[in-house]
């Protein structure tokens, strides 16, 4: 038994989910206006951007792979 | 007597929670009829290939997957009947009903994947040299009866859970005679779970989410794995930005009249013609409170140092009354907000953090401009969600002229704070389409 997504499987997973809600924290912002969605705001920014960062790090981690010799 | 009883939550529960546990049971003994194929069958005979194996493979984690799919939206569909046991609502009966049917379609593409399966096993496994003997056939087809008929099963228990809801309509009523009086009749099921339905939603998502990715990692499939990941994620996302409590505005509004008319009176019968001075935290023991100054005469100095005592009402030199603003809660919740307190900080980080605060982190206006001139504090406020308690205020000319509403209370209370030096609210304007407000506050040098 073995987890069955590898380390690309999930950097393109964090992808796609920081991509929806980067976006969405972006639409739903209060500078466009007072929206009627009742969340915190703030904190559904702070975890795209934490997503956001870890997607980053994937690449970061893939980037080396590639310019390390083996 | 009449009394209707047709929704049986519990019942209904009760059942579901079989179906699930039925659909695990089925799940289990597939394992067992795998390790038939997989273990027995190789000592019949039975040449391992790819092409079989593949085949076999894909229609057995297929299976499987839309089996747990199942077991899933049967559990999310208990979570909207429990919804719908506490809010009535006819939106969370319809989504149970749905998600029932898409477990029974689950189901029953599960079967025909396994149908498939056996399929290989009967026929094509034979080409690859598997010998037919009872030995091996009575304890498979043993499996897959039980499998097939617990299948079968726990699709008849969830066509009667559709039936049941569909047939139900609430409220539960008892007609005595020509009169009829609305029961509950299942108070503690209500009780039990009245819990907020975002709540319950996250709960079960979350759970959901770690059942499928434990399902995932037994199965090795990575298409449940990005389901199971999914859900407890986006299930631990929803609890963590979901707000603590919402109160509708009105409810704010009708809370702040009373007080508003209450302070009317005070100013009224303690003939005070002076206007409100907030006081800086200097004057007073407690740092972080803040007291207003009343005077009874237009032009008077301010209290001196030592004679301004907070639990004090009247002041003899000079005289007045000392008051708390009726903004101090709320300048003291932005406080608690910005994780500081204003008497650490000066006019700059006030111009440069109000606006944020107020615009993005708390929502309470749409736009704010902060701007300062010599001694006077310009703030502009457009769509603040005190507008209401605003316009209360300003049908008490007294308080209106002197005090000033909450919301320039607490921001008077703020810049008292921040200075260091006394605060008088100049003049509080609102713009021709009540949308802005401006007010100006002068810093007073002692």
């Amino acid at each position: 038994m073995q987890f069955p997504l590898s380390f690309w499987d999930v950097s393109l997973w964090l992808a796609l989910t920081a991509l929806i809600l980067l976006i969405t924290a972006e639409l739903i912002s209060p500078y466009y206006g007072q929206s009627s969605l009742q969340i915190k705001k703030g904190r559904l920014k702070t975890v795209a951007f934490t997503l956001c960062l870890l997607f980053l790090l994937t690449v970061l981690i893939r980037i080396f792979e590639i310019i390390t010799p083996t | 007597m009449k009394i209707r009883i047709l929704f049986r939550s519990e019942v209904i529960l009760v059942l579901l929670l079989a179906v699930i546990m039925i659909n695990a049971l089925s799940a289990f003994f597939f394992t067992f009829l795998d390790h038939v194929v997989h273990g027995d069958l190789y000592r019949y005979g039975l040449q391992f290939n790819y092409e079989w194996a593949g085949q076999y493979w894909a229609y057995s984690s297929l299976m499987i997957s839309f089996l747990a799919i199942a077991m899933l939206v049967t559990g999310i569909s208990m979570a909207f009947i429990l919804i719908y046991t506490r809010t009535r609502g006819t939106g969370s009966r319809f989504v149970s009903c749905l998600l029932l049917i898409m477990g029974i379609v689950m189901s029953g593409i599960s079967a025909f994947f396994f149908n498939r399966l056996d399929y290989i096993v009967n026929n094509d496994l034979y080409k690859y040299g598997l010998q037919f003997s009872y030995e091996w056939a009575v304890q498979y087809w043993a499996y897959a009866k039980l499998m097939l008929g617990l299948l079968g099963f726990a699709t008849a228990i969830t066509v009667i859970s559709l039936v049941l809801i569909l047939a139900s309509k609430p409220p539960y009523e008892i007609v005595v005679g020509k009169s009829r009086h609305e029961i509950q009749l299942f108070p503690r099921t209500r009780a039990i779970f009245k819990i907020g339905s975002t709540k319950l939603i996250c709960s079960v998502l979350f759970s959901a989410g770690v059942i499928v990715l434990g399902f995932s990692i037994y199965c090795t499939s990575s298409i449940l794995a990005f389901i199971g990941l999914s859900f407890t994620f986006w299930g631990a996302l929803l609890f963590y930005i979901t707000p603590s409590k919402q109160v509708p505005l009105e409810l704010l509004n009708a809370t702040a009249t009373s007080n508003l008319t209450n302070m009317e009176k005070i100013l009224m019968g303690c003939n005070l013609n002076g206007k409100c001075i907030y006081l800086p935290p200097k004057y007073l023991r407690d740092f972080e409170s803040s007291l207003m100054f009343i005077s009874s005469k237009a032009e008077q100095a301010l209290p001196k140092f030592g004679e301004v005592e907070e639990e004090k009402f009247y002041s003899t030199n000079p005289d007045g009354i000392f008051l708390t603003p009726p903004g101090l809660a709320l300048s003291k919740l932005f406080e608690k907000e910005l994780g500081t307190s204003f008497t650490k900080t000066d006019l700059n980080y006030l111009q440069e953090k109000l606006p944020k605060l107020f615009i993005e982190d708390m929502e309470i206006v749409e736009s704010m401009n902060v701007e300062t001139e010599n001694n006077i504090v310009t703030m502009e406020i457009t769509n603040h969600i005190f507008k209401d308690v605003c316009e209360e205020t300003r049908k008490h000319s007294k308080l209106h002229e002197s005090i000033g509403c909450s919301l320039c209370s607490a921001l008077a209370c703020a810049l008292a704070k921040a200075t260091g030096k006394p605060i008088m609210i100049e003049r509080e304007e609102q713009s021709r389409d009540g949308k802005t407000t401006k007010i100006q506050y002068n810093i007073l040098e002692e």
